[in-house]
């Protein structure tokens, strides 16, 4: 019993350690901004008197709903061109991918602006949402999720005549559900943290979305800010919580296989 | 332990997770609908002038009541309002300036006209208003001031906003419920709390639309402020 407890101990404090800036965050929601003491006005503030706070929080859930869910579909319409079928350049493109995704997303600032400001959709939500819809993140994790389906489940669907998209949306995807959801998980996480590109492609504080307007809230109104931060865990945790096992076996089946 | 205990397990804890986040969401989207409410019933009411332009020794003056003055760390300022670009639409906001020394008379102060930051020629000051006006804060302008309601209408808008809180309460929680289907995948269930959601904000919105209750009888800062209330009913009942 007490070797246990000894076991949870270094991974428990290393937790709590994690975890003080939330601690920290949740009491600072609780502060008064003009007098010191317990106060609700940061709560009263951002749920009941402003609506600009939560409008921008819906809005910036919807845009990264629609970033997760295009990932999700271009990466398992790519993932499966390059896992199962053969095309003439498939290892380069392949390769590509995973050179792309290695990037940092500073090296690609630049380029994206140029492209972005050519098609004119600069100062808009398209500029934080087509690029993230086609990162090729979700095309190479989809791709070794799916070169682990054993290649007889596609040949017996081609032989029971199913087309290429039947075979992904009715064979593959349902087979590597838990890395789908992973990869929805993923990018959403990935663009509702997102700071560089709204920065550098959009042009005021109305335009950004909740990540970086947090940091343009008044210093004066710690508490708002706080529970602004509060807002922002509300999506990620409950993401996490409602798809713990098929993060579990997504992550563990695309990294093992 | 066996597979399907883990299963089963895995299970509950999905649905545990469901229903707490759907009841955050629910939650946020309703305050998100009440907001644009409470912050338009709170918005503080003024009245405001352009004042008289008179000429004195040649230069342009503006005459305007006293009431107009705001004396901030011994200074003497304006506060005046300007259209600006709101959430949703066009809003007026204050914005204050100080103003030099002036002339006093029967209630009633002239100041310099290029002393004022006009606008095509006039300037919107707010000479009265329900509760102090603050720089950068967003008020209605009305034209007269309302007449001072009576011990009983007064009870009938404090149970009206009771009423409204209640009844939201109580729908909220049966909405939840029925949203909370859509785990399970009885979508028809979950598609009735849909609906009842979408009611429920139909009916809110027209309570909001006939429920104007002046600002002068809402607390200066937050809307549950229930002292508030309970001061201005036995203050009602001394009437």
């Amino acid at each position: 019993m007490r070797a246990k407890k000894r076991e949870y101990l270094l991974p428990g404090i290393l937790s709590a350690a994690v975890l003080v800036p939330v601690f920290y965050m949740a009491a600072c929601s609780f502060a008064g901004d003009e007098s010191p003491g317990f106060s609700l006005m940061g709560y009263y503030t951002v749920l009941f008197s402003e609506p600009g706070y939560l409008l921008r929080f819906w809005r910036s859930l919807a845009m990264c709903g629609v970033i997760a869910a295009g990932q999700s579909l271009t990466g398992c319409m790519g993932g499966a061109a390059i896992a199962k079928y053969r095309f003439a350049g498939s290892k380069v493109l392949a390769i590509c991918m995973a050179v792309f995704m290695i990037l940092p997303v500073q090296a690609t600032l630049l380029p994206n602006y140029i492209f972005l400001d050519r098609l004119h959709l600069l100062n808009s939500w398209w500029a934080l949402i087509l690029p993230g819809i086609f990162a090729p993140f979700g095309t190479v994790w989809m791709a070794f999720a799916f070169r682990a389906i054993p290649g007889e489940v596609s040949e017996a669907a081609e032989m029971d005549g199913a087309g290429m998209l039947s075979h992904v949306f009715h064979i593959l995807i349902p087979a590597a559900r838990p890395a789908v959801i992973t990869l929805f998980v993923l990018s959403f996480v990935e663009s509702w943290n997102m700071v560089e590109q709204p920065v550098t492609f959009l042009k005021g504080v109305r335009q950004y979305p909740m990540s970086v307007f947090l940091a343009s809230i008044d210093i004066d109104r710690l508490s708002v800010q706080a529970v602004c931060g509060i807002l922002c865990l509300a999506p990620v945790t409950f993401l996490f919580f409602y798809y713990q096992q098929e993060l579990l076996d997504g992550i563990g089946e695309s990294i093992w296989s | 332990m066996s597979m399907q205990t883990i299963e089963e397990k895995n299970r509950k804890a999905k649905r545990r997770a469901f229903k707490a986040g759907c009841a955050v969401f629910l939650f946020l989207g309703v305050c998100t609908f009440l907001s644009v409410w409470v912050q338009e019933m709170m918005r503080n009411e003024v009245m405001t002038t352009q004042g008289n332009v008179q000429t004195k020794a040649g230069e342009s003056w503006v005459a305007f009541p006293a009431s107009a003055i705001v004396w901030k760390d011994g200074e003497p300022r304006i506060q005046y309002v300007h259209r600006e670009e709101g959430l949703f639409e066009r809003e007026w906001i204050v914005h204050e300036k100080r103003v030099p020394v002036m002339e006093e008379e029967d209630g009633a102060v002239s100041v310099p006209a290029d002393e004022l930051p006009m606008d095509s020629g006039k300037v919107d000051m707010i000479y009265q208003a329900v509760y102090p006006a603050e720089e950068g804060e967003s008020v209605e302008i009305i034209q007269e001031e309302t007449k001072t309601l009576s011990q009983r209408e007064i009870r009938g808008r404090y149970a009206g906003l009771l009423g409204f809180l209640v009844f939201s309460m109580a729908v909220l929680v049966i909405i939840w419920k029925k949203l909370c289907f859509f785990q399970e995948r009885r979508w028809q269930e979950g598609m009735k709390g849909v609906v009842l959601l979408l009611l429920y904000l139909v009916i809110s919105s027209w309570c909001f639309e006939r429920m104007r209750i002046p600002r002068e009888i809402l607390p200066e800062e937050q809307i549950f402020d229930v002292v508030f209330y309970l001061k201005n009913l036995s203050l009602a009942k001394l009437r």
